[in-house]
């Protein structure tokens, strides 16, 4: 079925169930001056549910960090429907806000406050009271092993205590919802573990992750469910099983390719016959 | 708590831990005025120090040459013209003063007294002009003897005798002229460019660090987001204005080098004038820093900021430098000068000083402040509300 939008932008949009983030033909369409309209989300439509992470998986300017974009509310989309913890992103916006928690590499921590500050800043923002603050705090701070630092600027942490930082600013308001873009991109290895750990304890305690990535092993690791996204077009969903039995292929990283219609220009024959 | 609040104080927390706002916003402001003080007031105790320049004269018989020596003046004799134009080129004379031939009128000789100075050396003027005064001095003691000697009272000498009588205009004690000139001009600059060191970090920094991104998915709207911003913003102009404040309040205290004659009629601040100065302040510190978070919200990143900063500074530089020469033109009493965002703060800021303040002329600056300042801040919301630019990068 073509989930696209239509050219007027004003999709058909059905009852939305009660899931905990939906969306519904979403689309995003931003005018260029060089390149006219670009279509960076067209047609999006998935769901996904409590105690789940779900994936969406795409290479760089897919459309991934967009849709996660017009969910968190920073976007407004050019058509379509989502909605987030059963409230309408375009219309319970501060609703919205409130029940999720959004991490991403690229979003970084204000250097000049102290990582206590940092979290007890968004704490506040979140509507955590006084009261509630100093025992969550406790938690967090053992939770995530951040004694040693809390009290230390933000400017002068190490990139693995600026990641604990930054999910414990996730985390501290205990949304139903969380939001992962490329959680691990330039990160190394241990915390990159740490955070895939963080993330699986969440769909454990019953939260709706939402992950978006382009590293196949998170995918395969992490994911219950997976929307695969090229060029703002859903091209697939599913388990990781189902895209490898769609696609007739062994490895998620082939029914990725095939799902992409992605076409080798490197000719191995050519090549060799040249060299 | 309130978001905006609570985005309020996580700024000024922010801003109060960067050097760059604690020198740009508190010292600087504070600094400069006292250099300032110091400077002019060094400068106009120089110009009142007139027995210290020396005159140099060509050597003569004339007998008014004989009574001028009898005055104050530092006089030193030379040989000839050409030692006194060498002297003047080599910087070491500033007056030489030549007795010429007299000129024949047949019954009558007209003195000739040639004065030779560099006439772009302000000294060479002051000299000039001590000279004038003393040889006039001369004259007329000369003219008094003559008057006495025929049995007429000295004073017959100056037929018309001129008398200063100031008349009180407004509350009464006033700043000087050059306090007049210089503190409305620094109130007003320092509530601008105070701001600087925060306004390109404040939205377009945000933007450049990736932090604004994580403060927008917050459950606090844009507008309460922005409304934090500005009062932060406002704040550091203000104090940043008020450093300046202090700065003068301190030299006129601390009698530093050079300020005593500056501060002689005081600073002009009474409780009234403070009042009406904060009461004009306010609105003009609210439209700044409207302004500034206009210019910070449109720019991608902190370097575009600062260049759009430094475009804006020139538009506000210009009236606020034509204030401080405002007292030199009738420009003042004008009524349309209090239509000029800037210039009319720094105009009414000077009448306060003065204790002359023109209620209608306050009320048309304080109300144009605030109108300023209310579309300001409405741009800056509305700005900060719209995708395209808040996510411009």
């Amino acid at each position: 079925m073509d989930q696209r939008c239509n050219p007027s932008g004003s999709a058909t949009v059905k009852p939305l169930a009660t899931k905990m983030v939906i969306t519904e033909k979403l689309c995003k369409h931003f005018p260029d001056p060089k390149k006219g309209l670009v279509k960076a989300v067209d047609g999006v439509s998935f769901q996904a549910k409590p105690g789940e992470i779900f994936g969406l998986l795409g290479v760089n300017g897919a459309g991934k960090t967009t849709t996660l974009r017009m969910l968190s509310t920073v976007l407004e989309p050019t058509s379509g429907r989502a909605t987030v913890n059963g409230f309408d992103v375009a219309t319970e916006g501060e609703k919205v806000r409130g029940s999720i928690g959004f991490m991403s590499t690229s979003t970084a921590l204000y250097g000049r406050l102290t990582a206590r500050e940092m979290i007890a800043y968004f704490a506040g923002l979140y509507g955590v009271t006084n009261s509630e603050m100093k025992s969550r705090m406790a938690f967090a701070i053992d939770k995530l092993n951040m004694g040693e630092f809390i009290d230390r600027q933000c400017d002068k942490l190490s990139t693995g205590q600026k990641q604990r930082v930054s999910i414990a600013r996730t985390i501290f308001h205990d949304p139903p919802v969380l939001f992962f873009d490329e959680p691990t991109a330039g990160l190394d290895v241990v915390t990159s573990q740490t955070v895939m750990e963080f993330i699986e304890e969440a769909r454990d305690n019953g939260k709706t992750v939402i992950f978006s990535t382009h590293i196949m092993s998170e995918v395969e690791r992490l994911c219950d469910q997976i929307a695969v996204i090229h060029d703002g077009i859903l091209m697939g969903q599913g388990t990781v099983n189902e895209l490898k039995t769609t696609t007739n292929e062994q490895t998620l990283e082939k029914a990725f390719l095939k799902l992409v219609r992605f076409e080798s220009t490197w000719n191995r024959d050519t090549e060799v016959a040249r060299s | 708590m309130n978001p905006s609040l609570q985005v309020y104080k996580k700024e000024i927390m922010e801003m109060l831990r960067d050097k760059r706002v604690r020198s740009g916003a508190f010292i600087t402001p504070m600094f400069v005025v006292l250099m300032m003080v110091m400077l002019f007031g060094f400068i106009m105790e120089s110009v009142g120090k007139k027995e210290n320049i020396p005159v140099h004269f060509v050597k003569t018989s004339d007998p008014l040459m004989t009574q001028i020596r009898e005055s104050k003046l530092q006089l030193h004799e030379i040989s000839s013209e050409a030692v006194g134009k060498s002297l003047i080129l080599s910087g070491k004379a500033r007056l030489v003063v030549v007795f010429d031939k007299p000129k024949d009128f047949g019954n009558f000789q007209q003195k000739i007294i040639r004065l030779m100075y560099d006439d772009k050396e302000e000294s060479a003027q002051i000299a000039k002009a001590q000279f004038m005064q003393a040889l006039s001095q001369t004259m007329r003691d000369g003219i008094e003897k003559q008057l006495v000697a025929q049995g007429l009272p000295k004073e017959a000498a100056e037929p018309i005798k001129f008398e200063d009588s100031p008349v009180q205009v407004g509350s009464g004690k006033g700043a000087s002229t050059m306090i007049l000139s210089l503190l409305p001009y620094m109130i007003v600059l320092f509530a601008f460019t105070g701001g600087f060191s925060i306004a390109s970090d404040i939205v377009a920094g945000e933007k450049e660090k990736s932090t604004l991104e994580t403060l927008l998915i917050t459950p606090a709207s844009r507008t309460q987001i922005v409304l934090g911003k500005f009062f932060a913003l406002m704040t550091v102009c203000f104090c940043s204005s008020m450093s300046a404040l202090f700065g003068l309040v301190f030299a006129s205290i601390a009698h530093l080098p050079g300020t005593a004659k500056m501060m002689e009629s005081g600073l002009g601040l009474t409780p009234q004038s403070v009042v009406l100065m904060l009461g004009l302040l306010l609105p003009l510190v609210a439209f700044f820093a409207g302004i500034l978070l206009i210019v910070s919200t449109y720019a991608r990143n902190m370097r575009e900021a600062q260049t759009y900063l430094a475009l804006v500074n020139l538009v506000v530089l210009i009236p606020a430098v034509f204030s401080q020469m405002i007292g030199f033109t009738g420009l003042a009493s004008q009524f349309w000068i209090n239509l000029v965002p800037v210039l009319n703060t720094a105009s009414n800021i000077r009448a306060a000083l003065q204790g002359k303040t023109d209620f209608a002329a306050y009320g048309a600056t304080a109300g144009i402040g605030i109108v300023l300042a209310a579309i300001a801040i409405t741009i800056a919301i509305r700005m900060f509300n719209r995708e395209k630019v808040l996510l411009r990068v």
